[in-house]
């Protein structure tokens, strides 16, 4: 892939993208709350794993 | 047949291959090790073929292939990390984003492609598992404990950085997770990489680095680059670093912070580096004690199971037993991604109903982490006879009384015995070997034999039974990934007899093992199993035996920059470069000086620096 080919994605999709949807939410959560008791994403009542097909392939 | 589960870790950092029959593992190797290229990424054909090799099965005989993370997942977050970024990060972008599209995404294909190409059958369903799910698996199921709190504290895999599990039988169950691009694995590789060494391998350079140093830095990280909460849930402030936006970790905002540019690698160490990295691990040990009390509080276990890149931190492990948050720590021997390749498997392993057999025996299911390639006598002569070398074969008791009397004598031995160690450390299978005792050892190993920094401290491997005697440690350390306080009764000053600053501290000699003794007279403590190596504990007996001391000075058998040694050849090859006196190679013994010359003068230069 061509360096100006990527560069024009990144320039005129990727960089208008992502500016814009930080103005609404940044996809990195990148904010400090100082307030806040905690930054834990805290997974209530998850069960264990068992879908170990879900992503699966068959190889080749 | 039983059935057999092939786990892979590759095209990130240290690949690895992993076979379990059963659900329990029964072969497992770093691609490093095979291509001598250290922390190869490429896909693990080596270690593949040697794990089928050693039940002589086949791709078809396998019941599942298991890759370690998440493929889509994780390029969902390398989109919105470009995006997050955006418009500085074109540099990382135009990197990165051609390999996502031509093959990353498609990584099962691409990995069958890759198996199919090893000429061993056709391969089977290829199956992936999150990045973390990988690491807590193989931390929790081959645990002793029939129950017990996991932690899995990484850089990044897919999104997670940090994640909590509570592990109860074959199951387990995700309780809290924190996400990119707040990593605590991430923070310790952008102070690695300010202090002029490599990330991803260089962390643990910093780690032996933070006793010379004072944590001055402390409140001005806790300010700007982190802010830590009660239950050990951080964020970084982004506009510090530069990992979302290329290939360097730190750039002017670290420049500004501690008051100058980043150390050239190989350049003189100075004041700062020794305290910034004495800052970044206490900032480290509190997170990771904070995230230990919350992982008691959610599942009220006794008992913490710990894996990731940040549980190689021995350091904080030693001081996470200490706090006594958890009665009992078990920490995987290839905490690192390698041990991805053993999570993954098992992760589908108990899925599919494989039982936890080990478990109430008292042990774990990791063999002593021997799980690599052995190589009979007759491989071993092979191998000399072809290189020319001048060996002894020996009984095994005349062997252990000639190294015995060896090191006694202040030699520097080479350790070639039984299956290789799977993980980063040497324990007493492809190890260096050396008296404690000796002021001048650490130096001289240091120096002579490793080609590393004169900073870096060595490691003790000790008896189990007398393990009390010599080390400050609550519990087993089989890993050597606990650091623990040398005994008072062997030390032989106190802390506050020293004026020394820096790396002056190294000439003071401070216990009885003082090889093996750190400037903050702790020590990386490896405690010897006869279950778990048995020549090696009678090894560790004469020695004791012959000199009253039960602790050798135990360091991994490669010079800087190379992989542990895998064979017989690689061996030998890294004796002759080095200068150590003897090699016990099976039951072979050889002296360096009854060797023929040996010519291989731009070695190093073939060596990369790590």
């Amino acid at each position: 892939m061509s360096t100006a080919l990527l560069a024009l994605a990144y320039y005129f999709i990727v960089t208008p993208v992502g500016l814009l949807s930080r103005i609404v939410h940044d996809p990195l959560r990148r904010g400090w709350n100082r307030r806040a008791s905690t930054y834990m994403h805290y997974l209530a009542n998850r069960s264990p794993r068992t879908d170990h097909g879900a992503s699966a392939q068959k190889g080749v | 047949m039983p059935e057999l589960i092939l786990g892979l870790s590759a095209h990130y950092h240290d690949s690895a291959a992993t076979l379990l029959a059963d659900g329990v593992p029964i072969a497992a190797a770093q691609q490093e090790r095979f291509s001598r290229r250290r922390h190869d990424s490429d896909f693990p054909a080596d270690a593949i073929r040697y794990c089928l090799d050693e039940v002589g099965a086949k791709l078809p005989d396998l019941s599942a292939v298991a890759y370690y993370e998440d493929p889509a997942l994780k390029f969902r977050r390398v989109l919105a990390t470009y995006l997050g970024a955006a418009p500085h990060a074109f540099g990382t972008f135009r990197h990165t984003l051609p390999p996502w599209l031509s093959w990353k995404l498609a990584m099962t294909r691409h990995l069958g492609r890759q198996l199919a190409r090893l000429d061993l059958g056709d391969p089977p369903q290829i199956v992936v598992r999150r990045h973390h799910e990988s690491h807590a698996a193989s931390a929790f199921f081959p645990s002793p404990y029939e129950s017990a709190a996991v932690l899995a504290i990484d850089g990044v895999g897919e999104w997670a950085t940090t994640t909590m599990w509570h592990g109860v039988g074959n199951q387990l169950r995700q309780l809290a997770e924190l996400r990119f691009p707040h990593s605590l694995g991430l923070l310790y590789s952008a102070f690695t990489y300010y202090c002029g060494f490599k990330v991803d391998s260089g962390e643990y350079k910093l780690m032996g680095l933070a006793p010379y140093g004072t944590p001055r830095y402390t409140d001005v990280i806790r300010e700007r680059l982190i802010d830590i909460k009660k239950d050990g849930s951080f964020r970084l402030n982004l506009r510090w670093f530069e990992f979302l936006r290329g290939q360097a970790m730190t750039g002017r905002g670290f420049e500004r912070l501690f008051g100058g540019p980043r150390r050239v690698p190989e350049a003189p160490l100075t004041e700062r580096e020794f305290d910034l990295a004495a800052s970044v691990q206490s900032i480290t040990e509190e997170v990771v004690l904070r995230l230990a009390r919350t992982a008691r509080r959610l599942t009220g276990e006794p008992r913490l199971c710990l894996a990731g890149g940040v549980a190689l931190n021995c350091v904080a492990n030693g001081k996470l037993l200490d706090a006594g948050t958890f009665e009992e720590v078990w920490v995987q021997p290839a905490a690192g991604d390698a041990g991805g390749s053993l999570g993954a498997a098992l992760a589908v392993a108990m899925s599919r109903g494989a039982r936890r057999v080990h478990v109430g025996t008292g042990r774990d299911a990791m063999s002593g982490a021997l799980l690599g390639p052995a190589y009979d006598d007759t491989d071993i002569r092979s191998t000399l006879d072809r290189r020319g070398a001048v060996y002894r074969v020996l009984d095994e008791a005349t062997l252990i009384d000639q190294v015995v009397a060896a090191l006694a004598a202040g030699k520097v031995v080479g350790w070639f015995q039984c299956r290789m160690e799977f993980g980063p450390r040497a324990l007493g299978a492809r190890s260096i070997l050396a008296d404690p005792r000796d002021p001048r050892m650490q130096s001289a190993l240091n120096l002579k034999i490793k080609f590393r920094e004169s900073f870096r401290p060595f490691a003790p491997s000790v008896l189990a039974e007398d393990a009390e005697a010599y080390f400050e440690l609550a519990q087993s350390s089989p890993y050597m990934l606990l650091v623990a306080k040398v005994s008072p009764a062997l030390r032989t000053r106190s802390d506050s007899t020293s004026h020394a600053t820096g790396l002056d501290l190294l000439r003071i000699t401070r216990s009885t093992i003082p090889a093996v003794t750190h400037v903050d007279f702790t020590a990386r403590v490896q405690t010897v199993h006869p279950e778990n190596n048995p020549i090696y504990h009678r090894l560790l007996t004469a020695f004791k035996e012959a000199t009253s001391c039960s602790v050798l000075v135990n360091t991994s058998f490669n010079v800087r920059g190379e992989p542990i040694v895998c064979s017989p050849d690689d061996a030998y090859t890294c004796f002759m470069r080095t200068r150590m006196d003897l090699l016990a190679l099976g039951g072979h013994l050889l002296e360096k000086s009854a060797q023929p010359p040996y010519q291989d003068d731009d070695w190093r230069a073939l060596i990369p620096m790590d």
